[in-house]
């Protein structure tokens, strides 16, 4: 820089220096406070977009998480109601008896008493023979008055309790139909023994000692009445 | 607050001069404190170093734009560019220094104002300074010779092409170095020094114009 240009520097810096305004200080010396004071100075983990896209997300995965599961509750919902109505009309086929009195369903039923693998089993319980008696089986029209209530004149709690009534009511009716279109009767040793005895009384002495046979089949560890052997013996010589 | 005040709420005089005296005492003079770290203590919530460096530099600053933009529009722009120094303190990093930090935001503010203004830098006052000139000549009074000399200073730094004008405002209002100004322009060492040259070659001339017509 030579001599010319310093004069032009000198005389440049010597020239009127216009500044801004008051008002004009004041402004940007005010904005620069404010932005300090600005809680956005220092932003938060919480503040900015990502708690929006973060919300948008947890619905998506609730949902793909809750759609299958209502599903299958919808899905095990009618699977119920399917069976509630199969239960409450059932049809009782030659395989569903042999099911229901297979010899491993009586051995759940009295685990001391043998049964031949060979022969069908029987029902053992004596309660049964006893529900059978004094069990009422409701008729058709009584089931059905059970089944469906007047509309309108019980509540849906007493409607549902109804409901369930007439189900228990219908199962039981099923399982007393299967046990009388048993093939065999369902007698214990005691009452067997009794039957023969009446056989002998009658002069059925042949269906006695059938009866008696069946009976030693049935029941090989029970002791016979030796009187009643004797009986047998003595008519049948 | 009043003395008064701090001795309401328990202060004493000799506690309160005490406090004044460690508060002076720990802070540097403002001269003292470079631009770059009165920024830093802006951007770590110190707003008293704003104003400082505010101080320094709003002067310059505001000339810088005035000479290249005119009246007109030297407040707009002067507001703007502080706002933008505001809300970049986050982002500020001693790569360089404040200044050229400060002048390469106001020079892109400028050009920015250019482009949508659709405008030339500065129209060319080749016509107002010729009037000055006539103006000069026919002037006898030598009291206001100075300050005739400053406005066709002037009206000869409105008259210079951009960059030179630039350059040469960079120089003078600012205080860069030929290096600085290089790199606040985005140029090389050697354009910014050509520039410079060039300015005061074109300034010089239009004042020896003027004594010639004397």
């Amino acid at each position: 820089m030579n001599s010319d240009d310093e004069k032009i520097s000198s005389l440049y810096q010597h020239a009127d220096a216009p500044a801004p305004s008051r008002d004009l200080d004041d402004a940007i010396l005010a904005a620069s406070r404010n932005a300090v004071d600005r809680p956005t100075a220092t932003r938060g983990p919480f503040s900015g977009a990502w708690p929006a896209a973060a919300s948008i997300a947890a619905v998506i995965v609730i949902t793909i998480i809750m759609v299958p599961i209502l599903k299958q509750q919808e899905q095990q919902q009618a699977l119920t109601q399917t069976t509630r109505e199969k239960n409450s009309t059932p049809e009782l086929t030659d395989e569903s008896l042999q099911n229901a009195y297979s010899p491993a369903e009586m051995k759940k039923k009295t685990p001391g008493a043998p049964l031949p693998a060979s022969e069908p089993a029987m029902l053992l319980e004596e309660s049964h023979f006893a529900d059978d008696q004094a069990m009422p089986v409701p008729t058709g029209a009584s089931s059905r008055a059970l089944r469906v209530p007047a509309a309108g004149v019980a509540s849906p709690v007493a409607q549902e309790e109804m409901r369930l009534d007439s189900d228990s009511v219908d199962k039981e009716r099923s399982r007393i139909q299967a046990a009388d279109s048993a093939p065999f009767a369902i007698l214990t040793p005691e009452m067997w023994e009794v039957k023969v005895s009446r056989l002998i009384e009658e002069g059925n002495i042949a269906e006695a000692k059938a009866e008696t046979e069946k009976l030693k089949k049935r029941y090989p560890e029970h002791q016979i009445n030796p009187s009643l052997l004797e009986k047998l013996k003595s008519n049948y010589e | 607050m009043t003395l008064l005040h701090k001795q309401e709420k328990g202060l004493i005089l000799p506690d309160y001069l005490k406090l004044l005296h460690k508060c002076v005492s720990l802070r540097p003079m403002d001269d003292e404190i470079s631009d770059e770290n009165l920024m830093l203590g802006y951007c770590s919530g110190d707003a008293d170093a704003f104003e400082v460096l505010y101080q320094r530099h709003k002067g310059p600053l505001y000339r810088f734009i005035l000479r290249q933009c005119g009246q007109e529009f030297v407040e707009e722009l002067y507001q703007d560019i502080w706002l933008k120094i505001i809300n970049s303190r986050m982002s500020y990093q001693v790569k360089a220094s404040f200044k050229t930090w400060l002048y390469h935001i106001a020079r892109n503010r400028i050009i920015d104002h250019y482009r949508r203004q659709n405008l030339r830098p500065v129209d060319s006052d080749t016509d107002k300074l010729s009037s000055i000139r006539g103006a000069e000549h026919m002037q006898p009074d030598k009291q206001l010779e100075t300050s005739k000399q400053h406005e066709l200073l002037m009206f000869a730094i409105a008259d210079l092409p951009r960059d030179q004008k630039e350059a040469f405002l960079l120089k003078e209002e600012a205080g860069l170095g030929v290096e600085e100004i290089a790199k606040t322009t985005g140029v090389t060492y050697e354009a910014a020094k050509s520039r410079l040259r060039y300015a005061f070659k074109k300034l010089r001339d239009q004042l020896e114009i003027i004594h010639e017509q004397r």
